[in-house]
């Protein structure tokens, strides 16, 4: 139903050019049979536009914060970081081996291939290995958890 | 319904997004997306009485890139919960145009107080001649212009309706909506319909052949013969 509004005609070629584009901007192109229509009027090939567009978003999406690969990358990155930052306090021997088995009782099935390993090697490591392997699992631990 | 946010370890990981984004049909998208800024691009145009549509040697597919980048950063949040992609995209771009349109009239303000020629009026008035803003899209109004600036954009609009009726010419279906327009006042397409008794989307069919080809009028008269078949 019309509304009672009253309208004025267009007094001016340059009124009728904004009742007109007023008109236009009213019937945008909708769906993609239309869409290809509206690039052909415009001079550009559909197909191209199409492909352009693919590649260019499948490359955005590569370095994307959004992309899981992405954000995994970066918090691999950052926890190393953490880390690497980390001061090692130099302890005894004895305290090293109690401590680390204390961390490994807790764990799950990473804890287990790990203790497996410290059990195997223990007599050959050296008091800095003992200490390293220390201070990554309290720093495991610190961030919530395993990296399983 | 799923939210599109997992609860994993504590940790908030927005999953959906990313997967829809991973898995969206680019192609199509990238059709419709660059369809919307070409259109959006010749709303401009005709408006502003620029045929480069874009400042700055941009095209609808530099725009199109730019909506796209915006959400794959972040920088514009899609949440699939509130609606499709395309729309939202399609919305990202308005308001790359809307930026346009203010740094262009703020370039027109700069130019104006040097500039002895009078196209920056013209630009400027056509720009913003009132009623031109469906899309809601634009700053306030400015000052009524001059009258020799009154004559210069009034032959501007003499030479769009050249093309118009040109190539609306022959085709009784497009000179219907321009006489409804011109005699009724009427824009709106359902107005449109009423008044010639017909349904709105053929209205709106109308409107989008009778605008590609006035733009085909516009960039190549042979062209837009061959393309309304006459």
């Amino acid at each position: 139903m019309r509304d009672n509004v009253m309208r004025k005609t267009p007094d001016t070629s340059s009124e009728f050019v904004a009742l007109i584009s007023k008109a236009f901007e009213a019937s945008p192109p909708e769906g993609l049979e239309d869409s290809v229509e509206e690039l052909r009027a415009a001079g550009l090939d559909p197909a191209a536009v199409g492909r352009e567009i693919a590649e260019f978003a499948k490359a955005a999406y590569a370095v994307s914060p959004l992309n899981w690969r992405v954000s995994a990358a970066r918090e691999r990155t950052a926890a190393l970081e953490r880390l690497g930052g980390r001061h090692v306090v130099p302890r005894p021997r004895a305290e090293l081996e109690t401590q680390i088995n204390a961390i490994l009782a807790q764990g799950g099935k990473a804890a287990a291939e790990v203790r497996a390993y410290f059990h195997k090697n223990q007599g050959r490591a050296s008091d800095e290995d003992l200490a390293s392997l220390l201070s990554q699992l309290e720093f495991l631990a610190e961030e919530g958890g395993e990296d399983e | 319904m799923g939210t599109g946010v997992e609860e994993i370890g504590g940790k908030k990981l927005e999953e959906k997004p990313s997967k829809l984004l991973a898995e969206a049909d680019w192609a199509s998208i990238g059709i419709q997306l660059v369809a919307h800024a070409v259109f959006r691009a010749r709303g401009l145009a005709w408006r502003t009485a620029d045929h480069a549509e874009l400042a700055d040697g941009l095209q609808p597919e530099d725009l199109a890139q730019e909506a796209i980048r915006k959400v794959l950063q972040g920088k514009r949040r899609w949440d699939p919960e509130r609606g499709p992609l395309l729309p939202f995209l399609k919305g990202v771009v308005d308001s790359e145009v809307s930026h346009l349109a203010e740094s262009k009239d703020n370039e027109l303000q700069h130019r104006f107080p040097d500039g002895d020629d009078g196209d920056e009026w013209v630009d400027r008035a056509e720009f913003f001649a009132p009623g031109n803003d469906s899309a809601g899209i634009l700053p306030a109004p400015i000052a009524p212009l001059p009258d020799a600036e009154r004559i210069k954009r009034e032959g501007f609009a003499d030479q769009r309706l050249s093309t118009l009726f040109t190539a609306a010419d022959g085709t009784k279906e497009l000179q219907d909506v321009l006489d409804t327009i011109m005699t009724e006042g009427e824009w709106k397409p359902s107005g449109i319909a009423e008044h010639l008794g017909v349904p709105v989307p053929e209205v709106n069919n109308r409107l989008k052949r009778l605008r590609r080809l006035a733009d085909r009028q516009q960039a190549s008269p042979q062209s837009a013969e061959q393309a309304a078949g006459r």
